[in-house]
């Protein structure tokens, strides 16, 4: 059984100064503590506390982060796993976060083409749920930009670097009503996800999987189209009449995309490619992993 | 002037008769001492090994066999 004790203790004045142990004693240091004066020191300085061998080796030398001035004073602690709590020194963790979004959206305009006119924006913004308030968001990023030009859009906003993924799941219903409508003709849904005014941010691979009839805008942001259904533009498209789709991907928002005043944000079109109201409910889910750097301090 | 409040690593280190702990002011680029730096209420603390080699003394320890006695038969 070992006992913690007080091995030493002195006002020992200007340093160096030292302490060596006496025969038989046999310490397993957990605390040193002292306080420097550097009022009249010859120049900035390291407090430091060593521990030399028998004949004179130095075997280790600690001392804080903190370099003092001359003049300066300071009570330090030396101890295992201690580290000075500094604003300077960050540490990035990650915080896993949600997100869920649902709603329905009814009356998409008529459309004989994707490439001239896109739907309706499904209002992101309406009944937003998230466990981090600072992480998702609403805002304007899309207004007035291709492909839906239209003053009402808004999206969702993802506001921290991280990984996500996103899951939506869309019903057709009564574009009057709002309810299951399965003899609805020829919706076509674009889940335009994730896109930015960076034009950097995500990546969906699960694009690749989709035909690509969808033609890029000439100006604004890059609209990587997942497409709900392998028809060609225009065609009927049938098996969105007696289910719920889903559609998934995921991407990732970096630093730079912060920095430089842009989100990575998330809006669905509604395309209704026969022409024709229609209906549609959905649900969005994002949700993912962030790295959110924090000021590292205290003890680990 | 700035009066710091510090924390510094150090290992648990086990140090015994005739180690030396030292306080020193050290250049932060050279290394080199510093002189003019007065040290005060220093306390080393620690876990005291040599008691616990006390109490080990007690402790009965190391090889041994038992055999049979000479009442043992052995048929």
């Amino acid at each position: 059984m070992t006992s913690p004790s007080l091995a030493y203790t002195d006002l020992p004045g200007e340093l160096p100064v030292s302490y060596s142990l006496a025969a038989g004693q046999d310490v397993r240091l957990t605390s040193i503590s002292a306080q420097y004066d550097g009022a009249g020191a010859s120049g900035s300085f390291y407090p430091c506390a060593s521990i030399y061998s028998q004949d004179g080796r130095l075997i280790g030398r600690y001392f804080p982060g903190q370099v003092l001035a001359a003049g300066d004073s300071a009570e330090v602690t030396f101890g295992p796993f201690l580290d000075q709590p500094s604003s300077s020194s960050t540490v990035t963790l990650p915080r896993a976060v949600w997100c869920k979004v649902t709603g329905a959206k009814s009356g998409g305009s008529a459309v004989t083409s994707p490439t001239s006119d896109t739907g309706s924006t499904l209002p992101l913004n309406s009944t937003r749920r998230t466990n981090a308030d600072d992480v998702f968001g609403t805002g304007t990023s899309f207004v007035n930009q291709a492909p839906n030009n239209q003053s009402t859009d808004t999206c969702l906003l993802v506001m921290k670097p991280g990984e996500y993924r996103w899951v939506a799941f869309f019903e057709l219903v009564n574009p009057s009503a709002v309810a299951p409508w399965p003899t609805q003709t020829s919706p076509n849904v674009d889940a335009t996800a994730f896109v930015t005014p960076s034009r950097q941010s995500w990546v969906l691979p699960t694009q690749s999987a989709f035909p690509t009839n969808w033609t890029q805008p000439a100006s604004g942001p890059p609209q990587p189209p997942v497409y709900l259904t392998s028809g060609a533009v225009g065609s009927p498209v049938t098996w969105l009449n007696y289910g719920v789709a889903t559609v998934t991907g995921h991407g990732i928002v970096d630093d730079d995309i912060l920095a430089g005043g842009f989100y990575g944000g998330c809006q669905l079109l509604l395309l209704n490619q026969s022409g024709g109201n229609v209906g549609i409910s959905y649900e969005l889910y994002v949700y993912g992993v962030t790295f959110e750097t924090v000021a590292r301090g205290g003890n680990f | 002037m700035t009066v710091y409040t510090l924390q510094a690593p150090m290992p648990a280190l086990r140090v015994f008769d005739g180690m030396i702990v030292r306080l020193e002011a050290i250049d932060p680029t050279t290394g080199d001492a510093v002189t003019g730096v007065v040290a005060s209420a220093w306390a080393i603390y620690g876990d005291d090994l040599a008691e616990a080699a006390i109490d080990n003394q007690g402790d009965v320890v190391g090889p041994f066999m038992l055999v049979p006695g000479p009442d043992s038969a052995v048929a």
